[in-house]
């Protein structure tokens, strides 16, 4: 069936939690008290932990990172810092629980904290189905992570993209904060109903109420349609059609070249070099 | 391995400007008995032939016209009457996808097909359905059909035929073909319009060099991100193995073991030469496949290599990728299958301007 392989990300704190069985799942939850109790849980319903979503509520200083978190990956949509000469105690047992920092890239902040985790080594990245992305920053942060001669994390969705892509293949840049709706569905906080991206869910807009309906052919009629939309670009020629950059972007982005803007086809072409290079370098070239 | 290009109908959906099926007006399908009696050929084929495969190559016409009851049928026949040899049939499908349906793909699994071949054209007016050629329904049923193979885990390789238009912008249109597919590889071949060229799609030899020379220098720089492009994978592959590596019209091996079967049964030499109704060998019903590989036309065209060889081609240091070309393109152009073909034109172009000064290879 078609949504028999999406992988749900689902609230750690859901109230039909114990209906949740047979899954691969991402759970969300605002703290990281309960996280090991919980994983637990849904392990025994037969689940399996793909992730753990930690979305913070509050500056990262506020919180102890020195807990035993279970081993699986663990992605924090972070927004803040906070207070720099408190987290600094938390490095080691950050480092120690491999956590993954997204930030999104639409404030000066963002930036520096990304740089600055970057440069301890520590993962973070970028949420690209963020608003208003600066991409003259993003540009910009993109030279210094392929090219930085010292030591640094190589931000996501960079790393993925360098990692997973392949000449014979699609990639989805949205896989690396869990927001492709080829791969995963997000169950509301409160209710059984599902949508397709995470934005679908922040706007209510739902694909199904509850496992069952996604079996009906209404479910998979929208999903269709949704999946169809890239079809437009190919029989209207637009310039996304023709473009280098849409091997890794998939037109996702199209509202910032619509808007005249160049930095979105420059941000990708940069990566696709790297991908180039690296790949030349490993010998995957034929001669 | 024996390559048989099947036939099963003539007649298609589609109205593309390069080919001729649908002026044929043939509606005939091939029935059932003959189907039989086809795999009861194979059969005995790969018994007395213990080492040797067999490709079944569905062609047409559009395949995908035969309903998925016809391709049920072939696996019936296949299962019953080959028992002992089916897993030496190696089942391939060239079709235009618009009509590609669930039932249809899972037929096509059981038959162990794990890629389509299909053809597309980013322009309108080139590919369409109609007398005025409807690209963008066509478009939209090849892309619902190319969506429905992915979910299915089918690979989709994309033949693109080089036509005067394509002229205009050559990367654009190879970035637009790997844009939207790259489950597979793209393979071009020349437009032949060998009656009126009423679309202005003619393009000459040295044109058609020169459009492969402007992709293969980005391309080559570009290979370990882009797929595979044919024929340059196989002018690479075989400047390096120093055997030849290129599709059957350049491989100079097609005589012996290529056959095509026409929706009456009616054989000839391969899928081109059934296309324009040349060099019939007779009939399925009253040749076996071993009678078929040895017709005197087959060892006429085999014979073909040796005197191109102490003759037109002779010290061409090119032979080894070009074998004198197709001897259907040879009697095409000159009336003469024995011929050297006019591909040695782009070859030679191609690959002293373009292949070597930037591989470093010499052939």
């Amino acid at each position: 069936m078609t949504f028999d392989n999406h992988i749900i990300v689902c609230p750690i704190e859901h109230s039909s939690a114990h209906e949740i069985k047979d899954k691969t799942v991402v759970l969300k939850t605002s703290s990281l008290d309960n996280v090991s109790i919980a994983v637990e849980k849904f392990k025994n319903n037969n689940n399996i932990i793909h992730a753990v979503l930690f979305v913070p509520d509050k500056p990262l200083s506020e919180f102890n990172f020195d807990i035993a978190l279970p081993n699986c990956k663990i992605v924090c949509f972070a927004s803040k810092l906070g207070e720099y000469s408190i987290l600094r105690k938390q490095f080691p047992y950050i480092h120690k629980n491999k956590i993954l920092f997204f930030f999104e890239p639409n404030s000066e902040e963002s930036f520096l904290s990304v740089k600055l985790l970057s440069t301890l080594n520590i993962a973070v990245g970028f949420k690209l189905n963020s608003k208003d992305i600066l991409w003259q920053d993003l540009l910009d942060i993109c030279f210094h992570t392929l090219y930085s001669k010292a030591s640094h994390y190589i931000f996501e969705p960079i790393n993925y993209l360098i990692s997973d892509f392949k000449k014979e293949g699609t990639i989805h840049i949205e896989s690396s904060y869990f927001d492709n709706f080829r791969r995963y569905l997000h169950l509301s906080d409160t209710t059984m109903q599902l949508a397709l991206t995470q934005d679908d869910l922040k706007n209510k807009n739902f694909i199904a109420d509850g496992f069952e309906s996604l079996l009906l052919k209404e479910t998979e009629t929208v999903y269709e349609k949704k999946i169809a939309e890239w079809h437009a670009v190919f029989i209207e020629n637009k310039p996304c059609a023709t473009c280098v950059a849409w091997r890794l972007c998939n037109g996702s982005f199209l509202s910032y070249c619509d808007k005249g803007m160049s930095e979105p086809v420059a941000f990708f072409s940069e990566i696709l070099e790297a991908i180039q290079s690296k790949n030349n370098r490993v010998g995957e070239i034929s001669i | 391995m024996a390559v048989l290009i099947f036939k099963a109908l003539e007649n298609c959906n589609s109205n593309c400007v390069y080919c001729d099926v649908i002026k044929k007006h043939k509606t005939h399908i091939l029935g059932y008995d003959l189907l039989e009696l086809i795999f009861t050929r194979i059969n005995e084929y790969l018994l007395e032939n213990t080492q040797e495969d067999f490709s079944f190559t569905w062609h047409g016409g559009e395949v995908c016209m035969l309903g998925a009851e016809y391709f049920e049928r072939a696996l019936y026949l296949q299962e019953t009457i080959c028992d002992k040899t089916k897993h030496r049939i190696n089942h391939l499908v060239q079709s235009n996808i618009t009509l590609i349906n669930q039932d249809i793909i899972d037929v096509f699994k059981k038959l162990g097909i794990d890629s389509i071949g299909s053809s597309f054209d980013p322009l309108h007016g080139i590919r369409g359905f109609g007398p005025e050629r409807d690209s963008k329904s066509y478009m939209k049923l090849f892309f619902k059909g190319y969506d429905l193979l992915q979910k299915n885990n089918l690979r989709v390789g994309i033949i693109y035929v080089v036509h005067k238009q394509s002229l205009l912008n050559p990367l654009e249109t190879v970035q637009f073909l790997t844009n939207f597919n790259t489950s597979s590889g793209i393979q071009f071949s020349k437009a032949y319009i060998y009656h009126e060229d009423k679309h202005n799609l003619a393009l000459s030899m040295e044109e058609y060099a020169h459009f492969l020379g402007i992709v293969f220098k980005e391309w080559y720089k570009k290979q370990s991100i882009y797929p595979a492009i044919t024929p340059f994978t196989g002018f690479i592959n075989s400047a390096k193995s120093g055997q030849c590596s290129m599709s059957c019209t350049l491989s100079g091996k097609c005589a012996k073991n290529w056959i095509n079967i026409t929706p009456e049964g009616m054989t000839s030499q391969c899928g081109r030469t059934g296309d324009f109704e040349l060099v019939q060998l007779g009939s399925i019903k009253d040749k076996t496949f071993k009678e078929l590989f040895d017709a005197p036309f087959k060892n006429q065209i085999e014979a073909r290599r040796n005197l191109l060889l102490n003759s037109s081609c002779k010290a061409c240091r090119f032979w080894m990728v070009c074998h004198g070309g197709c001897p259907l393109d040879a009697y095409m152009q000159h009336g003469d299958f024995m011929a050297k073909a006019d591909e040695c034109a782009w070859i030679k172009t191609f690959l002293t301007e373009y292949f070597e000064p930037i591989t470093g290879f010499k052939f």
